[in-house]
């Protein structure tokens, strides 16, 4: 899941943006602006191709999908409605329940580890005295941001590996335990995919938390002080409302993708492994695994149609509830 | 206010010696935590296989042995292929991306232009709502023709609405709109002001996009995954993947094995040879990143907090 | 909404503009054929290109495109993608154990050849044996082209050879899988690093158990294969499937089985080939070890442990199939043709170019060029039987030369499943498959490669339940006796 794209919305969506009433007819405005639609059309051209074209492809997911002569598209168009058969299967599997828990469970948990976390560490970089350890704290911790989750794959597997994993074969034996056979045990991975997650991510929130604390204006902390309110105080009095609308932005950027989850860190991560799916498999990392390891495109598509659907819902109504509560934050 | 009173105010502007240790110490833990799992990956990739069999993987490379890159470079084809692949693809998709993403959020952050808002829509739209990946897959290999085509490496990721939305908001904070009208009035052309004044002006904003696309393009073994299926466009990310589901990638085009035949006693270092991967596909990232992240940190920042 | 208006205008607009732009004409017709085998090989493009010369001087205008996926679950992931977008191809590999045949005629993904096959590749359809071609048909239609190879299977422990000779094991004397025992381990002690007894996902061991499984290999629904009764049951709820776990379980604990045997779903060939691999569960044949020793490059012994039987699944064990997508059938099967009967053709594809890959040392046998190995040769699919007639291949140096003598015997002595001929239409219970196959793939495997205790068997049993098994078992045992009627 992605935070690093936060920003305050309130600017992108002006509620007076919306109200444009071209006097000018369309072709008019063409010719006028053809620079700046020159420059509109590249993005324009990806847009479509690559993110409209595939809405209507969705269509798949409500035909039982067979193969003819001549390619996708006529395949497509013979292949019969099934109206929402394909959907049954879904919810016909007893794993239906798990894939939608894991998906909201560990998202969840998500949002609030990270946010926990990275607030917590954005104090602590701010409030520690040494500039300069300041900086090299925030570089390490940026370090994993960086790394593809295939190389978080085998950085894992160092540690967790049955028989040659760092916690197996030096931790536990120092302490005289039985190894443990990570990738066989469901039980551990909750745990696991949520440290892993705040590794990769932690270090990246921190910094526009601390970007926003830093912002914040000096002189209501020097008036404070002069009530005599110690940093702590300061902390939770100013700081926290302070940075609220960051924290509300960052927040909403997640509830809107409460269904979607990284298919790196559910995937790459615990290796595909069976024994683990019951606690890892989320719609992402169903709907891949259908596709790929069933081959069944009805499936697939009608758990990313699923998937569309419920993520626009959830995310129309998150703005809703956040315009109830604070309407200068809201998305549109 | 007497200077005691002063003292006791500056006081309160900074947490106690006691919390500043603690808060160090906390600080110290979770940033070696972020380290220390690379420094491992290190040692293994200098470890001897057979001491990796006896003791598993640690912190000190017994037995050091720079066999494992040795074995490696010998096989260096595929290694060096991913390695091209990789670098192809993120020079070529962050470049393309990066202009695509600019040139776009530069008519919507006009004010003066009146389809602004439509166009953005059409761009947040995409977020909102997707066709998902099953269709996604099926549009870019029959229409789009994306399969075992670097194109397929490329094209999916040059445009992400919410990095045009940085830069738009960069472009309306840092460049007053009436730079752009006294331009316009010297008769110089949009492009010729997007080009001249607005792209130095917006370079931070512009240098943290193009970073974040080099990491979606360096790191991407997903596309791979779905569209790659010749051993000779496979980018580093997805070779590494490979490597893990199956040592076939580590064993072709290697003399090491054939020299070595009929000798069981000599085998492939197939656990620090993948490590010794891990190390030369990390590389370059680490010995980079804290250069990157200056720039990063600044331009993300303004972004953001601006917005 | 104006907004959603434009947006609708803009696409048409932009629609328009993408139509006016596919236009394709090229000279020669190039013909795709995805295979499974040793994986891509470097030389390929030389291969292809000697090919294609050559059909072309037979009149074929045409070139050819050869792409090898490895063993174990790769060619299944990829053949499933690559069908499922449509892409358009000319050939791929189907048969009973990867690309299912079944589950790709039930989906439409293969063309019905029955008519365009004695049209256009009449030879290679009489040199077959006639159950060949009755047991691959689907109601009474062929999708696809049998290998001429054995009609039958046997299972068998491979060793390499090296471990045995070092060691001095007398192989021969083992007639059980619980027999390999003592040898795993001498090997767990004294060989660091090896494995004693490979034994993951796809490949793994409970094969021996030899059941008649029309549905597939992913679900449980199973006969006995001599099928006297034809009765379908839940072989997790068997005697000798709980006692079959029971010993790997016991193996994976004495760290006999690796400990991430059940995550490995794919390649197995590469620890054998970099000789980290004792003895593992292999499908016999006659000179079955001969056939993997020059494939591997790895000298292999194989001691056989089950019957020869002979079931719907052999004859569908290989075979090429001609995809919906394919742009030109006709040429396809031309093709197919033309290599199934023309000995240079073969083993061209099979073996490379002589000189190159390999060297002739007598009329009809080859070896691999001096100072070169199976693995930096640059050409070695490896997989003789994958590919049309394997009685026109050459043989490799050792190799018995009596070999298809010994296959003939081989069959004749094979017991012909009851059910040999009977498919199964997957069509009405396709959900249940698809749910059953879920809990195979996250369940089962740890179980068969011992990971998991068998004391969850019951449990297994309770999901595959919840899964719908019950009816894929009825839907099964009702088509199997119609099928019977019918016959009679």
């Amino acid at each position: 899941m992605s935070v690093r794209n936060n920003l305050s919305f309130k600017r992108i969506f002006k509620a007076n943006d919306i109200d444009i009433k071209p006097k000018n007819g369309f072709w008019h405005e063409l010719v006028k602006n053809k620079a700046l639609f020159l420059m509109l059309l590249p993005g324009a051209l990806v847009l479509f191709l690559n993110n409209y074209l595939p809405m209507f492809g969705a269509i798949i997911a409500f035909k039982n999908f067979r193969f003819h002569e001549g390619g996708f598209i006529p395949s497509l168009l013979k292949s019969e409605w099934s109206g929402f058969k394909n959907f049954e299967f879904m919810f016909a599997t007893p794993d239906a329940f798990n894939i939608i828990r894991n998906t909201l469970f560990y998202n969840l948990a998500f949002i609030i580890t990270c946010t926990v976390i990275s607030i917590a560490f954005a104090i602590m970089l701010n409030e520690i005295y040494s500039q300069k350890l300041a900086k090299f704290y925030q570089s390490a911790m940026f370090l994993p941001f960086f790394l593809s989750w295939v190389v978080f794959n085998y950085l894992v597997y160092a540690y967790l590996s049955p028989d040659k994993g760092f916690i197996n074969m030096t931790v536990l034996k120092l302490f005289g335990q039985e190894s443990i056979s990570w990738y066989n045990e469901p039980k551990y991975w909750p745990l696991i995919i949520i440290i892993v997650n705040a590794w990769k991510w932690v270090g990246n929130n921190c910094i526009i938390y601390l970007a926003a604390i830093i912002a914040v204006d000096q002189e209501l902390y020097e008036a404070a002080r002069i009530d005599g309110a110690n940093r702590w105080q300061q902390i939770i009095k100013i700081t926290f409302p302070q940075i609220a609308p960051v924290i509300i932005v960052m927040f909403l950027v997640f509830v809107g993708r409460i269904f979607n989850t990284d298919l790196g860190l559910f995937f790459q991560v615990p290796r595909n492994a069976a024994l683990l799916r019951p606690v890892t498999q989320t719609l992402d990392a169903y709907i891949y695994q259908t596709l790929i390891g069933l081959g069944d495109i009805g499936m697939s598509s009608a758990g990313a149609f699923f998937q569309s659907v419920v993520g626009f819902i959830t995310i129309i109504a998150a703005n809703l509830f956040v315009k109830k509560i604070d309407r200068e934050s809201s998305i549109f | 206010m007497s200077a005691q009173n002063q003292t006791e105010i500056n006081k309160l502007g900074r947490v106690s010696r006691k919390s500043n240790f603690v808060m160090n110490l906390i600080l110290l833990v979770y940033a070696s935590f972020c380290i220390v799992p690379l420094f491992m990956s290190l040692a293994v990739s200098f470890t001897d296989e057979k001491m990796l069999t006896i003791h598993g993987y640690s912190f000190w490379p017994r037995n050091f042995t720079t066999y494992a890159y040795q074995f490696i470079f010998s096989m260096a084809n595929q290694v060096v292929n991913a390695y091209v692949v990789s670098m192809i693809v993120t020079v070529a998709g962050t470049i393309l991306s990066v202009l695509v993403m600019a040139l776009y959020a530069f008519p919507i952050s006009r004010k003066d232009f009146k389809y602004k808002n439509f166009f953005t829509f059409y761009m947040i739209f995409t977020m909102l709502f997707s066709g998902g990946m099953v269709s996604t897959y099926l549009i870019g290999v029959n229409l789009l023709h994306l399969k075992d085509n670097l194109w397929g490496l490329i094209f999916p990721y040059l445009m992400n609405a919410f990095w045009v939305i940085i830069l738009r908001t960069f472009y309306r904070s840092n460049i007053p709109d009436s730079l752009i009208e006294s331009a316009k009035i010297d008769g110089a052309g949009e492009f010729r002001i997007f080009f001249q004044m607005i792209f130095p002006l917006a370079l931070p904003g512009i240098a943290a996009v193009a970073l974040l696309a080099m990491l979606q393009y360096w790191n991407d073994w997903f596309l791979a995954a779905l569209y790659i299926n010749n051993p000779q466009l496979m980018p580093l990310p997805y070779l590494l993947y490979q490597i893990q589901v199956s040592m076939q990638f580590l064993l072709q085009n290697s003399s090491n094995i054939g020299s070595q035949a009929g000798d069981i006693l000599s085998r492939m270092p197939s656990e620090s040879a993948r490590m010794a991967m891990v190390v030369i596909a990390v590389g370059p990232i680490a010995l980079t990143f804290p250069f990157f992240q200056k720039y990063f940190t600044k331009g993300l920042t303004v972004g953001a907090i601006k917005g | 909404m104006k907004n959603i208006k434009r947006i609708a205008v803009l696409l048409l607009l932009v629609g328009v503009l993408l139509t006016g732009t596919s236009v394709f004409a090229a000279a020669p017709y190039e013909i795709k054929w995805y295979f499974i085998g040793n994986g891509q090989q470097p030389d390929v493009k030389l291969v292809e290109d000697a090919a294609s010369k050559y059909i072309q001087k037979k009149g074929l205008k045409a070139t050819l495109k050869l792409q090898c996926y490895t063993w174990g679950d790769d060619y299944n992931n990829r053949m499933r993608t690559i069908i499922a977008s449509g892409e358009p191809f000319d050939i791929c590999f189907t048969s009973s154990w990867a690309n299912l045949y079944t589950v790709n005629v039930a989906r439409g993904a293969f063309l019905d050849i029955t008519d365009l096959w004695k049209k256009y590749a009449p030879k290679s359809r009489a040199q077959l044996h006639p159950s060949f071609i009755t047991a691959t048909q689907i109601n009474g239609r062929n999708y696809a082209i049998p290998a001429n190879k054995e009609v039958a299977h046997a299972w068998c422990i491979m060793f390499t050879k090296d471990f045995v000779d070092k060691y001095k094991f007398d192989i021969q004397s083992i007639k059980t899988l619980a027999d390999l025992e003592p040898m795993l381990k001498v090997i767990r002690e004294k060989e660091p690093g090896v494995i004693p007894f490979q034994n993951i996902g796809g490949e793994n061991a409970s094969r021996i158990l030899d059941y008649d499984r029309p549905i597939g290999d992913q679900n449980p629904a199973a006969l006995y294969n001599d099928s006297k009764d034809m009765k379908v049951f839940n072989m997790l709820e068997t005697k000798e499937f709980k006692e079959y776990c029971e010993l790997v379980h016991k193996w994976y604990k004495a760290g006999y089985i690796p400990a991430d045997a059940a995550n490995m779903t794919n390649d197995f060939v590469g620890d054998i080939k970099a000789r980290k691999v004792f003895c593992k569960i292999e499908s016999y044949k006659p000179c079955a070890d001969e056939e993997r020793s020059a494939s591997w490059g790895v000298p292999q012994v194989a001691v056989q442990i089950t019957k020869p039987v002979a079931q719907t699944y052999d004859c569908i064990g290989s075979m090429q199939a001609i995809p919906k997508s394919c742009k030109n059938p006709v040429m396809a099967l031309k093709f197919l043709e033309l290599f199934n009967t023309d000995k240079y053709l073969n083993n061209l594809i099979n073996f490379g170019i002589e000189g190159r890959h390999y060297v002739k040392i007598a009329n009809n046998v080859i070896d691999t060029p001096p100072g070169k190995t199976a693995e930096n040769v640059g050409y070695r699919p490896g997989a003789p039987w994958v590919f049309g007639n394997q009685y026109i291949n050459y043989f490799w140096k050792g190799e018995n030369q009596k070999k298809w003598e010994l296959f003939k015997k081989f069959n004749d002595s094979s017991l012909a499943a009851k059910s040999q001929g009977f498919s199964f239409d997957a069509e009405p219970v396709r959900n249940e498959i698809a749910s059953c196959q879920n809990v195979w793939n996250t369940y089962v495997i740890a179980l068969v490669t011992g990971a998991a205790d068998p004391k969850t068997i019951p449990d297994v049993v309770a999901k595959f339940k919840a899964a719908g098994l019950d009816k894929v078992i009825a839907e099964e045992q009702k088509q199997l006796d119609a099928w019977l009627a019918k016959k009679k």
